[in-house]
């Protein structure tokens, strides 16, 4: 049974005082303990969805220590429940002074003009920190306009134009800044946040309960023994869905401290990756072992999001429009399952039964993603339309794949995502295409037939008429572009 | 000397540590409760019951309040016909039917969702269209007229008609519409609220609650962001918040949830606008009529005097003869539309700078050149209203952009780019703005201040002046540390409140710095004519406290005219008196004494070292009944030459180098101004792109957070991207010859839009069509519809 060696508080320290939780605040958000019980109204909350960076803090975490110390990554506090931070040291924009002495991003920001109204200031500064560290660890020299647009990505200013912003960082010294995990760090603390990890955690109350378990094992007795349990991860879903009032933390399972589900491996042309891999982990393996699908990551969400985010969650959230869907699908990438009956795998395609209905029993958890990756060698294209470029959701996604021997097509693929309940493969359209002489008259025959294929909706990203004209469109640039490069 | 230089905004400190406070994050008081609220299900209907009573049963919520606990229902700037409460007749969806006050946020929150909303529904009208052949009309305005705009259209070589239409724009300003409403005693009630008009807050209070305007106090010490989006809309939520106040006589807080905020404050208004243009062989316009129609939402708000500044800018930077201008803001079931930075400003100017790129089109000629050919220049400098565009540097910015932007050379690349069919499609345009500096309402254009020097030589300044982001306080700061000839850390800015200025106007129309700088500025200037009335005695030797009894009274003093340069103030004589670098110089003797020295001296005679300082813009003396005259007291005027690149086959815009060029005169802090330009001038891309607003069939905004609705993040900000200044000292109408720069950058993002118009004119038979916001969705139906080219790639 569950029960042993389990602790039922968790412990994370904020701005180098230690807090304990064991009661119901376990699912309070970061930002609301720091704003209400704590009184540090530097961080502020606008969307409460993790979509504008307002109350960005500053997050170093007993699982992702490099050199012995805690790297501090930019998180959104407004989705993350307490129950997260076990283990870990939050650094919020008020602790961000050493002393009377601004940090060199402070400094940096208030001379630069990059603060009018003030109020998604704090949010810029700690993710502007963040970057900092991470080129700090990169051994970096300087910042480039193009890494500050990356990392800041996920904070919305509506005064500046973010040119001043953009100076701010560029503007730093980096080799003057002491990192903060130099800065920060305590022996005593990185003792205590290790002797945590290795224990479960299980706090209840009146009508709550919080597991946190170890081991795959455990969490998969714990979901057969309770299979109301919701499972967190990144909490990036859930917690937008709390917030919004459409759903409450009462009985939750965090995979937090779960090692072997932090794991990215390599076996043979496939990638597992563990439910508990953050997006931005998965992002730096795949940039290099598979470009098109590290693009989809790259302009997919913010950094805070990528920072807790996982795939896995977004795989389980099951919305039609997933980014990172039409990849999955087109290279039949494969869920792990764990359950009470053991562990089974599914084709991701199979796993949507309809719109957000999933092929996973009550007792069922998923660990893993099985992504077959052989298939990048070959003409692979993914698009996504947006009305903005990063950080919105798709109107339209596609994922498209061929192979051609002289000009016939031998093998083809074709995914759509955002016209339909689920992202889906176009069968009718890969069978057409198969055996077919590759030019652009077939391309615009499969175009017409669409409308017989699909049948999007409209909505806010959208009319139906919109999204077929870029589904035709879409056909005919993966024609175009893959004819260019094949120069046929 | 502080003036034209570049320090940084006031409050930049506080910004970046975290440490500046704004309205929620002012610590709870004992007792305080939050008030939230429920809204209609439907856009249209009428109010048949409320029902609370599972809400009344959640623990720790107080109480529930409906339309007839407020003792005034109605609010309104001009007209008051919009309620607080719903009381029968809904106007919009989400309409706050009923306020409930609660302990604690969660049982707030869950209260909310209790609350069951009985109504009676009708048909709604959202479009501008139906609202015109139904004439359903909030207010009509007399339009402009000059010339014979028929005549001249008729006999004109060339003829254009059409229609333009511009959506809404959400403001999204970070910080959600918040105030804290705290009883005092009495019946008085102080609020610190987030608003551009803390008078309109105190007033609005005063009659909602039956009290008299001395009883209420409201507190505005920072906005977080505004936009226009505070200077009416925030008193009715301290309105609420004071209800409950006082009814419970505890603080009652009120700050919105984003979602909350977006789904029922007002928008820029959307605009469709006709119009019929005749035009020569070159392009010059000849005769001009345009109907202009904006939403109005369900109330009046602002929506008048948003429309009479489209109308006054219908002509953008272009001299018109003959013209006949009509407008009305149409009635319509959406949330009640309001002021967004620019103010119908940019409606009226995105509607000429559209017409000229159409005729441009139409006659297969650069638009530059039609448009170089329409700007005022010469002695065609008269407005439609008869003002006198002077100090003219518009023909100046059109030359210069031309040639900084390299236009000639790129528009030919851009042909051969465009001709070559790969998939992008490029356009570039240059457009302009003369944006009217000054409250259309003349009765605005006043402002006071206050300026204490404290016995250590520090100085506090408040005035009706609010902070919300813009710098105001920053450049106010410099106006009275270098009149002062302190450093600008001796000068505190203070909160802004209604007990230390009260009648104040809004912040708003760009006219932040030029009012409350220039009230600041007689007032600093009062006090620095007594100090050196005390320096002169020091210096002369005057010893006997009576010989400085006469001071106190110092009508004599003080000079009686107070022009905007900041010269006078202190009588020819006292001038020699010369303050700066905290010391006090006789020119002539060289005797001197430091600041701190004669600040207390000063107190010491018993000479006041508080003042209050009044302003008024003069020679505003545009005439109603004949619609002409100054409306305005100088033009802010600017230039911005932008290229586009569109993907064929989604529509996907990308901007790919901006070139702006401004005129603001001789800047107090350029830093702050160019922050002004940059930021507004975003914001204004925003409009023109991304930024959508999508409501169900029945009315429900449904892109009510930035998930659903974009703003510009930090990778749309041109990676090309200049900005520069035109040197001119030649603005003899404002503060320190600088110009106001809040609003007019946002009008040079018309020049998006024409590019992209110009980028599709390359695809297209005729004249293409273009909503704004240009949409990816706008722009491949656009080209999927009016594809002439055969041998296109796309369908």
């Amino acid at each position: 049974m569950y029960s042993m060696q389990s602790r039922n508080k968790i412990v994370f320290h904020i701005n180098q005082q230690r807090h304990e939780i064991s009661d119901a605040r376990v699912f309070q958000t970061l930002a609301e303990y720091l704003r209400y019980d704590l009184g540090l109204t530097g961080t502020k909350v606008v969307c409460a969805e993790g979509d504008c960076g307002a109350c960005t803090t500053l997050l170093g975490s007993i699982h992702e220590v490099q050199d012995g110390k805690l790297r501090y990554k930019a998180v959104n506090s407004c989705i993350l429940p307490l129950a997260s931070l076990d283990g870990c040291h939050i650094i919020t924009v008020e602790g961000l002074k050493k002393g009377a002495e601004l940090h060199p991003v402070q400094k940096s920001m208030a001379e630069n003009f990059a603060a009018q109204c003030g109020y998604c200031t704090p949010g810029f500064v700690c993710a502007m920190t963040a970057l900092v560290e991470e080129s700090l660890a990169q051994k970096k020299s300087c910042i480039t306009e193009k890494s500050a647009r990356n990392y800041l990505t996920g904070n919305l200013c509506r005064c500046t134009g973010y040119e001043p912003i953009l100076n701010a960082a560029q503007a730093l010294e980096l080799s003057q800044i002491e990192s903060l995990s130099n800065r920060e760090h305590s022996d005593e603390r990185l003792l205590e946040f290790r002797s945590l990890v290795g224990q479960s955690v299980h706090i209840k109350g009146e009508g709550f309960v919080f597991f946190s378990p170890t081991t795959v094992a455990a969490a998969s007795e714990l979901k057969s023994q309770f299979p109301d349990l919701k499972i967190i991860a990144g909490s990036t879903d859930l917690g937008v869905v709390v917030n919004k009032g459409r759903d409450q933390y009462k009985k939750v399972m965090s995979l937090q401290h779960i090692q072997e589900l932090r794991q990215v491996n390599r076996r043979g042309d496939s990638l597992e990756v563990g439910a508990r891999v953050t997006l931005t982990s998965l992002q730096k393996f795949v940039e290099q072992a598979v470009p098109e699908f590290g693009n989809i990551l790259h302009v997919f969400a913010s950094p805070q999001i990528k920072n807790q985010a996982t795939l896995v969650g977004n795989l389980v959230n099951g919305s039609p429009i997933g980014d990172t869907l039409p990849f999955l699908v087109m290279n039949e990438a494969r869920l792990v399952v764990h359950g009470s009956q053991g562990k089974r795998e599914i084709v991701l395609e199979k796993f949507y039964l309809g719109y957000k209905k999933l092929d996973l029993r009550a007792d069922e958890f998923v660990t893993a993603v099985i992504i077959p990756i052989a298939v990048q060698k070959n003409l692979m294209r993914l698009y996504k339309v947006a009305r903005r470029k990063d950080l919105d959701i798709s109107a339209v996604t596609f994922a498209g794949h061929i192979e051609i021997e002289g000009r016939i097509i031998k093998k083809a693929r074709v995914v759509f995502g955002g016209v339909g309940p689920t992202v889906a493969r176009i069968k009718e359209l890969e069978n057409a295409w198969i055996g077919s002489e590759f030019n652009r008259e077939l391309f615009e025959r499969s175009g017409q037939k669409l409308d017989q294929l699909i049948k999007p909706l409209s909505d806010v990203r959208g009319t139906s008429d919109f999204r077929m004209q870029l589904c035709r469109n879409l056909l005919l640039k993966f024609h175009d572009e893959i004819a260019a490069e094949r120069n046929i | 000397m502080s003036i034209g230089r570049n320090l940084p905004h006031d409050s930049a400190i506080g910004h970046v540590t975290g440490e500046s406070i704004f309205v929620d994050d002012r610590p709870s008081t004992t007792n305080e409760v939050h008030v939230g609220f429920v809204g209609t299900t439907v856009a249209a209907g009428v109010l048949i019951n409320v029902d609370a009573s599972e809400a009344l049963e959640i623990s720790g919520v107080l109480a529930v309040y409906t339309a007839r606990d407020f003792y005034h229902n109605r609010w309104g700037t001009i007209v008051h016909d919009q309620p607080f409460l719903v009381e029968d007749v809904i106007g919009h969806f989400d309409e706050p039917v009923c306020l409930i006050a609660a302990e604690t946020r969660e049982a707030l929150r869950e209260a909310r969702k209790k609350v069951r909303v009985e109504v009676e529904e009708s048909a709604p009208i959202f479009h501008i269209d139906e609202a015109i052949a139904r004439k359903l009309f909030l207010y009509e305005s007399r339009g402009l007229e000059k010339g014979d705009a028929e005549k001249a259209i008729r006999e004109a070589p060339h003829r254009l008609k059409g229609s333009f239409e511009i959506g809404g724009q959400e403001h999204f300003y970070l910080e959600s519409q918040a105030s804290i409403a705290t009883p005092t005693e009495g019946g008085q009630i102080e609020i610190h609220s987030s608003t551009q008009h803390p008078t309109e807050v105190q007033h609005v209070v005063a009659e909602a609650l039956g009290l008299q305007q001395s009883q209420v106090v409201c507190v505005v010490k920072r906005m977080g962001g505004a936009f226009g989006g505070k200077e009416s809309q925030a008193s009715p939520f301290a309105a609420m918040a004071a209800l409950v106040a006082s009814q419970l006589n505890r603080p009652a807080r009120m700050a919105l949830e984003k979602d909350d905020d977006m789904r029922i404050t007002g928008k820029r208004h959307p605009f469709k606008n006709f119009y019929e243009v005749g035009f020569d062989e070159k392009g010059k316009i000849l005769g001009l009529k345009v109907q202009l129609y904006s939403d109005g939402g369900a109330y009046l708000d602002l929506s008048h005097s948003v429309l009479e500044r489209a109308v006054f800018h219908i002509d953008g930077a272009y001299f018109l003869e003959n013209a006949k201008i009509e407008a009305a803001v149409c009635k319509t079931n959406h949330h009640s539309n309001t002021a967004f930075r620019g103010f119908g400003g940019p409606q009226g100017n995105m509607t000429i700078e559209c017409i000229l790129e159409e005729i441009a089109i139409f006659l297969k000629k650069d638009a530059f050149d039609v448009r170089r050919l329409n700007v005022y220049q010469g002695s065609n400098c008269h407005t439609l209203y008869n003002q006198e565009v002077k100090n003219n540097t518009l023909p100046e910015l059109f030359d210069r952009a031309l040639q900084s932007s390299n236009y000639h050379q790129r528009q030919i690349e851009i042909r051969t780019l465009n001709a070559s069919q790969d998939g992008k499609l490029r356009g570039l345009a240059i457009t302009a703005c003369k944006f009217g500096i000054a409250f259309n309402a003349r009765f605005l254009n006043q402002a006071s201040a206050l300026v204490n020097v404290n016995r250590d030589g520090s100085v506090q300044v408040s005035t009706g002046a609010t902070e919300m982001g813009q710098g105001v306080n920053t450049k106010i700061r410099q106006i009275v540390a270098s009149t002062f000839g302190v450093p600008v850390e001796r000068v505190q800015m203070m909160a802004t409140s209604t007990e230390k200025n009260s009648n104040t106007s809004p912040t708003a129309a760009s006219s932040g710095t030029d009012l409350n700088g220039a009230a600041s500025l007689v007032a600093t200037n009062k006090i620095k004519a007594r100090m050196s009335w005390v320096a002169h005695h020091l210096q002369i030797g005057t010893s006997q406290l009576s010989d400085f009894q006469n001071l106190s009274s110092g009508h004599d003093l003080e000079s009686k005219g107070e022009p905007a340069d900041g010269s006078a103030g202190v009588s020819a004589e006292l001038s020699r008196f010369n303050f700066s670098n905290e010391t006090v110089t006789d020119r002539k003797t060289g005797w001197s004494i430091s600041w701190k020295d004669l600040v207390n001296k000063t107190y010491m005679h018993r000479i006041s070292l508080g003042e209050h300082g009044f302003f008024r813009t003069e020679g505003l003396d545009y005439n109603n009944d004949t619609r002409s005259g100054n409306a305005f007291k100088y033009f802010t005027n600017g230039v911005c030459a932008s290229e586009v690149e569109i993907d064929e086959y989604t529509g996907e815009l990308k901007i790919r180098r901006v070139d702006l060029l401004m005129d603001i005169g001789c800047s107090i802090n350029p830093g702050i101004d160019r922050g002004q330009v940059v930021g507004g001038f975003i914001q204004g891309v925003g409009w023109m792109t991304t930024e959508s607003l999508w409501y169900t069939p029945k009315g429900r905004l449904m892109s009510y957070s930035p998930t659903t609705y974009k703003i510009p993040n930090i990778q749309d900000t041109p990676r090309d991207f200049r900005v520069e200044f035109l040197q001119n000292d030649g603005n003899s109408d404002g503060l320190f010859r600088s110009k106001a720069v809040g609003e007019p950058p946002l009008l040079l993002s018309a020049s998006v839009l024409m590019a992209v118009k110009n980028a599709l004119s390359y695809r297209t038979e005729g004249v293409p069509e273009l909503r704004c916001p240009a949409t990816p969705e706008e722009i491949l139906m656009e080209l999927s519809r009016k594809c002439v080219n055969t041998t296109s790639k796309v369908f």
